[in-house]
């Protein structure tokens, strides 16, 4: 057997409605726990753990899907753990065996010399034993579904018979998903409402004469609700914010060649 | 003295104790596995192989018959193989009444993985040379049906099969209900898309597959369902039926040698076939598949298509005129 992970259903030409309606009543079972998300201890080492998934991504040229599925198996399995103290290897050997897990569900070769050469070495021994205990923590159920997996549904409402747009919209839709990882408040939200909202975006900067019609077509769906997607839609639009505003910053700092600007440089360099 | 003596007593008893644990461990290597922590009763070994083992057993707390597969985790320099995640996640998603389902997964000793099915009865094998095959023409499209819906269901999830054959339909014989297993061990599933060539598997597998085609889609299970219904019909293998040296050319006999006009891409795909294969005219279906009513036939020859672009998905066949009369009501009374 063998199946996509990206896009589980098959062309909605033929009118699947089952598995549409499966797709979403099955998406809170790949979520973590709500009760894990109140707590201090969870976030920050959600957020610790997150920042070194990345790392592993741009330094191994991960594919992106890789390091997300990585992310969704860390929330999952942490939200249903007590978070052991004082044993500082034991993120790092949970991000091993998340980024090992995920990159085996998507069938790419890994190896754990390679992801491990900075920092502490693992016996296989032991990343097996976290790989078994999370893969149960997580009752097997490693095909998780994600925002990804909503976004051809959403599109196809649009009735949008340009390829070339529906791809564009996908694309920076996708591109919009993987930078809102990093924002663990985004966990209250189920991934089908993540995908409408990052889809909604995407029209708004890419095509804004089809902005109405998606939004519109996309709100009307009877599998979101209104006011949560208006949530989250006001969380991604500050998080987006924040982004624009960072980028803002670096561009001043160039624009000003003044000492002043170059000793704030030189310190942020230190800082990174 | 009598230190002495109390010392070597306690040193044999330890010793005891110790062969004692030895003979129980090799007494469970070697023959039934200890399925206490799985809350089994181990009652007989179903199927062997070189990644695992499949048994029958029996559920403590409900009584139940149910069955275990338990796969060997080899290669652990890479921590648990790919091919065991990707089946059991793949597996825990399917949810349909004509597929078998895994009960529950659980571990030994951290080398094996045990997957827990639900039993049933029969195989279609079991059925077909035990039973002398269902001759019942009602029965033949009340389980073509169930496979199909079962097919179209996995093909809606990107999901393929790949292996279908009579032994992985599994039947439970009371209620003339059917469910898809496939009870293929670890490593027969490899990450590598080559078939492992075994006696008898390949009579169900598609000719693009025969052709050694890497490129394929859900239109090799159809081709599979296909010989599953011819057989159901004439009670043996469609294929051992015709008088061949090998699996494709009794394809060919059967359909005709494909041209570029019958299969477009065929001589791309295998550039030596009228070398190997002489120029074969169509026997037909209706040559062997006696028995069968009209649009059964039409149905069975839109399964049986060369070409793959052509063959009918599972979703339209469950539209076709052959089912008409199927309903929920006549398979209730089967």
């Amino acid at each position: 057997m063998e199946f996509d992970l990206e896009d589980p259903l098959v062309s909605l030409e033929e009118e699947q409605t089952f598995t549409i309606s499966e797709l979403f009543a099955s998406e809170s079972e790949h979520v973590p726990s709500p009760n894990c998300l109140t707590s201090t201890h969870f976030r920050v080492f959600c957020c610790e753990a997150i920042s070194l998934i990345l790392q592993v991504q741009v330094s191994c040229k991960l594919d992106p899907f890789v390091a997300y599925l990585a992310i969704n198996y860390l929330h999952r399995f942490m939200s249903s753990q007590e978070i052991p103290q004082g044993k500082p290897w034991f993120l790092r050997l949970v991000v091993i065996s998340c980024l090992s897990l995920a990159s085996k569900m998507k069938n790419t070769t890994l190896s754990f010399l390679v992801i491990q050469k900075e920092g502490c070495y693992f016996k296989a021994q032991s990343i097996q034993r976290m790989e078994l205990l999370i893969l149960g923590a997580l009752k097997w159920r490693m095909r998780s579904i994600t925002p990804f997996s909503f976004l051809h549904f959403f599109i196809s409402l649009a009735e949008i018979k340009d390829q070339s747009l529906k791809q564009a919209l996908k694309s920076r839709a996708s591109e919009i998903i993987f930078n809102a990882q990093n924002d663990i408040k985004l966990l209250e939200y189920k991934p089908s409402t993540v995908a409408a909202t990052a889809l909604i975006f995407a029209s708004h900067e890419l095509f804004p004469q089809q902005y109405s019609i998606l939004r519109a077509s996309i709100t009307a769906s009877e599998y979101l609700d209104g006011e949560t997607l208006s949530k989250c839609f006001d969380l991604m639009q500050d998080m987006m914010r924040m982004e624009a505003k960072e980028l803002m910053i670096d561009t001043s700092f160039l624009s000003t060649e003044t000492p002043v600007s170059m000793l704030e440089r030189n310190t942020k360099r230190q800082r990174i | 003295m009598w230190n002495e003596e109390s010392d070597w007593i306690g040193s044999f008893d330890s010793q005891l104790a110790r062969l004692a644990e030895c003979r129980m461990c090799s007494r469970d290597r070697g023959e039934r596995p200890d399925a206490t922590g799985m809350d089994l009763e181990v009652l007989e070994v179903a199927e062997e192989g070189s990644y695992g083992r499949v048994f029958r057993c029996l559920d403590i707390h409900t009584g139940a018959l149910v069955t275990m597969k338990q796969i060997t985790m080899v290669r652990l320099s890479q921590g648990v193989p790919a091919p065991i995640i990707r089946e059991v996640s793949l597996l825990k998603e399917l949810h349909h009444a004509n597929i078998v389902k895994l009960l529950r997964v659980g571990l030994t000793e951290n080398r094996y993985v045990n997957l827990v099915f639900e039993h049933l009865d029969y195989d279609l094998h079991h059925f077909i040379v035990n039973r002398g095959y269902p001759k019942d023409a009602l029965t033949v499209k009340s389980f073509m049906y169930q496979i199909l819906s079962a097919v179209a269901y996995c093909h809606s999830l990107k999901v393929l099969h790949r292996d279908l054959k009579p032994s992985n339909v599994l039947i439970d014989h009371s209620k003339r209900l059917i469910k898809l297993a496939d009870f293929r061990l670890a490593g027969e599933f490899a990450d590598d898309l080559l078939y492992t060539e075994k006696l008898g598997t390949s009579w169900y597998r598609a000719p693009e597959i025969l052709c050694d085609s890497r490129q394929y889609s859900t239109q090799i299970d159809l081709w599979s369902v296909g010989c599953i219904f011819a057989e159901m019909v004439i009670g043996q293998p469609l294929v051992q039926a015709i008088n061949c040296r090998d699996e494709l050319e009794g394809i060919f006999k059967l359909l005709g040698t494909p041209t570029e006009e019958t299969w477009p891409g065929i001589t791309k795909l295998m550039p030596n076939l009228h070398i190997y294969y002489p120029k074969f005219d169509a026997l037909g279906l209706e040559t062997f598949v006696t028995d069968l009513e009209p649009s059964g036939l039409n149905l069975l020859s839109m399964m049986l298509c060369l070409d793959p672009s052509r063959r009918i998905s599972a979703e339209a066949a469950l539209k076709h005129a052959y089912f008409i009369d199927v309903n929920y009501v006549s398979l209730l009374l089967l």
